[in-house]
């Protein structure tokens, strides 16, 4: 019932947004659509955790640990983006003479990029999540390109080329599960039921497997931005209005990791060895990461830093992921931390170059005493992301090194960390340089300060910092459960 | 139907895929597609006429979206961007082709290579859907247009039903429908996306693209 409603939400969001006529009523209304999905996504999410994974529609539709956790994160960051799109929005108008129109596409794009996300998680046919995913793409790919200038529009063709070519591979790499799952005696649509994979991976053909898990990973890394399919990233992270980097970085890269967290168990049955898939993983995960801190030196636009951060992260996620049951846990944790702590730094980016006019980080000085929430948000975000104790991504960072040391992988973690420490030193010149340091002109006031978003940036920040001297145990309980389920058991 | 008239749908395939490398015309390389589409269509009729009801409805879907609404779509980007003619692809025509001949050899290699073969025309299959995939991902990389990429993407994804079809019969009757939805609602988009670019820029020379770098 709840799945239905979860389904439902977002489709009649959009239509409601084609009805509105006034620009502030769409904006007030994506706050309170994503909200009552945000509110379904926790009751469903604690009855998971509490009762067990639930199904609906004939076994079509299920929710388990593992996709609760994303659902929760997914909705939780889509409402924080939606509160931060008004005050955005009301800086930064869409074109005047259309603004009203333009205002209603937004919305109804913004609520389908929810429910085409929403759809990969809840899907537990691993041909409609990867319907679901594919239409990630197509709804988002007019929201980076809203104010239709050149530069976003070409970031748009880039992100719609490439992530559609890239994710056809994907469902090429789901036929071939689909043939193995046949091999191993199943038929017609629970062949391709997740729950139905798992229980007979182990009679799968593995060399069909294998060529599957290959492409799946090239297809869904393009997504996640794994190098070397990261290309569209930066651009489209750059370009698009600040809300929607954020819902990009903060939530649809991990709508791709889960998607190859789901195969994992099964790669991992049908070739007899948990070893194979994870070296795949490793290596993509360890390329992406050098890659990142490489270019993450050579930046000048803020967002476009950011966005190079991102390709660093997710690579550290799948590193995780490759180091077994102790790695999924952590990586489960750093998959958490970074959608935080990259959607505060983009919001506060977003806010800080409205004021400024610019994004260039070398024309943007003395951020924190100009705009004291925003700028300090956006020095402390770098700072955490970075990997700086006391931050809960210093420590989901420490818990992979640890993993990794006690499974033996010490060439890795050798990557791992030097990649880390390059990051690091790029990011804090920059960070230091906008933060401080005397401001140049007179800068532009912001208009459209809501208290509520102030609140969210100090109470995100004040998180992210606390969690790291601090897990709950109810938390460290989720990500076990979760990781239990990528593991197989 | 026999497994001659079979092979034989799968050669034209191959056909239009070379006619498409070597043709300079949007137009003509989308009524190509239409074609394409269409013998498409014919593959799930054995199953059908075997009694199988949702093959018949696979097959009509697919006669209606790569036959039939796709080319549609594309052909009105291509007229309301005024520019037919594929400007100079970075390979030229004899390179392409000889490519496309050096793709083929390949995929029957690695096409018989494919695990589990059942059937008498499944290596001739195999080959067919891989080298089709592959000419759809050259003429992305090769064409400057955006509707030249847009071309390409549709050849990719038909060789991947091609595939599909060698690997498994086809996937689940749901999905592929699904699959066909989300292919008309991508051609769409694209059709869209075209028009816009060919607003803002007044070309749609992807390769004059080159403003993001880094």
């Amino acid at each position: 019932m709840i799945l239905w409603a979860l389904a439902a939400v977002p489709m009649a969001g959009a239509l409601v947004c084609l009805l509105i006529p006034r620009r502030q009523a769409v904006l007030g209304w994506i706050i309170i659509g994503s909200a009552i999905e945000t509110v379904l996504a926790v009751i469903a999410g604690v009855g998971v955790y509490r009762v067990g994974s639930m199904d609906a529609c004939l076994g079509h539709l299920a929710l388990d640990e593992l996709s609760a956790f994303h659902l929760s994160l997914v909705t939780g960051i889509f409402l924080l983006s939606s509160i931060y799109a008004r005050g955005y929005f009301n800086q930064e108008p869409f074109d005047p003479t259309r603004d009203d129109r333009q205002a209603r596409k937004f919305g109804a794009l913004w609520f389908s990029f929810l429910g085409s996300m929403v759809g990969v998680l809840i899907f537990n046919n691993v041909g409609l999540m990867w319907v679901s995913m594919e239409s990630t793409t197509l709804a988002s790919a007019f929201l980076i390109c809203i104010h239709a200038d050149r530069l976003s529009m070409e970031a748009a063709w880039k992100y719609l080329i490439i992530c559609s070519a890239g994710i056809v591979l994907g469902l090429l790499g789901t036929v071939f599960i689909y043939g193995a799952s046949v091999s191993a005696g199943a038929a017609g649509e629970e062949a391709l039921c997740w729950t139905d994979l798992v229980s007979h991976a182990g009679q799968m053909n593995p060399s069909l497997v294998k060529i599957g898990f290959v492409l799946i990973v090239v297809g869904y890394g393009t997504k996640i931005g794994l190098a070397p399919m990261h290309t569209w990233l930066p651009d489209a992270h750059s370009q698009a209005p600040t809300p929607v980097s954020a819902v990009f970085s903060g939530v649809l890269l991990n709508c791709a990791t889960y998607c190859i967290c789901r195969f994992i168990p099964i790669v991992a049955a049908s070739t007899g060895t948990p070893d194979w898939g994870r070296r795949i993983l490793l290596g993509f995960g360890l390329v992406s990461m050098v890659v990142a801190a490489v270019f993450v030196l050579v930046q000048r636009d803020v967002k476009r830093l950011l966005a190079y951060s991102s390709v660093e992260h997710m690579g550290i996620i799948t590193v995780g992921l490759g180091l077994g049951p102790a790695g999924y846990v952590a990586a489960l944790y750093h998959t958490l931390n970074h959608s935080v702590c990259k959607t505060l730094a983009f919001f506060c980016a977003g806010r800080v170059g409205q004021s400024y006019g610019t994004r260039n980080m070398e024309s943007i000085s003395g951020s924190v005493s100009a705009c004291p929430v925003w700028g300090s948000g956006l020095l402390a975000a770098i700072l955490l992301l970075i990997g700086c104790a006391p931050g809960a991504i210093f420590m989901s960072e420490f818990m992979i090194v640890r993993a990794g040391i006690a499974g033996g992988h010490l060439a890795v973690i050798a990557g791992f960390l030097a990649a880390v420490a390059i990051v690091f030193c790029g990011a804090l010149r920059p960070a230091i340089h906008m933060a401080f340091g005397d401001t140049p002109e007179p800068v532009g006031a912001l208009r459209g300060e809501s208290t509520v978003m102030r609140g969210c940036v100090v109470a995100m920040t004040a998180w992210l910092i606390l969690t790291g001297m601090w897990i709950p145990a109810g938390l460290t309980a989720v990500f076990q459960r979760a990781a239990r389920l990528i593991a197989g058991m | 139907m026999m497994s001659g008239e079979y092979s034989a749908i799968l050669v034209l395939v191959v056909i239009t895929n070379f006619y498409i490398l070597n043709t300079s015309r949007y137009i003509i390389s989308a009524r190509a597609i239409a074609l394409q589409g269409c013998l498409l269509s014919l593959l799930p009729l054995p199953d059908a006429f075997a009694g199988s009801p949702q093959a018949m409805f696979l097959s009509a879907g697919t006669l209606m979206v790569k036959g039939i609404l796709m080319p549609v779509i594309l052909i009105r980007a291509i007229r309301s961007t005024d520019e037919f003619r594929v400007a100079q692809p970075f390979l030229g025509h004899v390179a392409s082709v000889l490519l496309g001949f050096v793709i083929l050899v390949a995929a029957f290699w690695a096409g018989a290579a494919i695990p589990l073969p059942t059937r008498p025309h499944d290596v001739l299959m195999g080959a067919v859907g891989l080298a089709t995939i592959l000419t759809g991902m050259m003429i992305m990389v090769n064409r400057r247009k955006a509707v030249g990429q847009v071309i390409g993407f549709l050849i990719l994804e038909n060789g991947i039903l091609i595939l599909s079809l060698r690997i498994s019969r086809g996937l689940p009757f749901v999905i592929e429908m699904a699959i066909l939805f989300d292919v008309l609602l991508a051609a769409m988009i694209f059709g869209g996306f075209i028009q816009s670019v060919h607003e803002t820029f007044s070309h749609t020379d992807v390769s004059r693209m080159r403003k993001l770098k880094g």
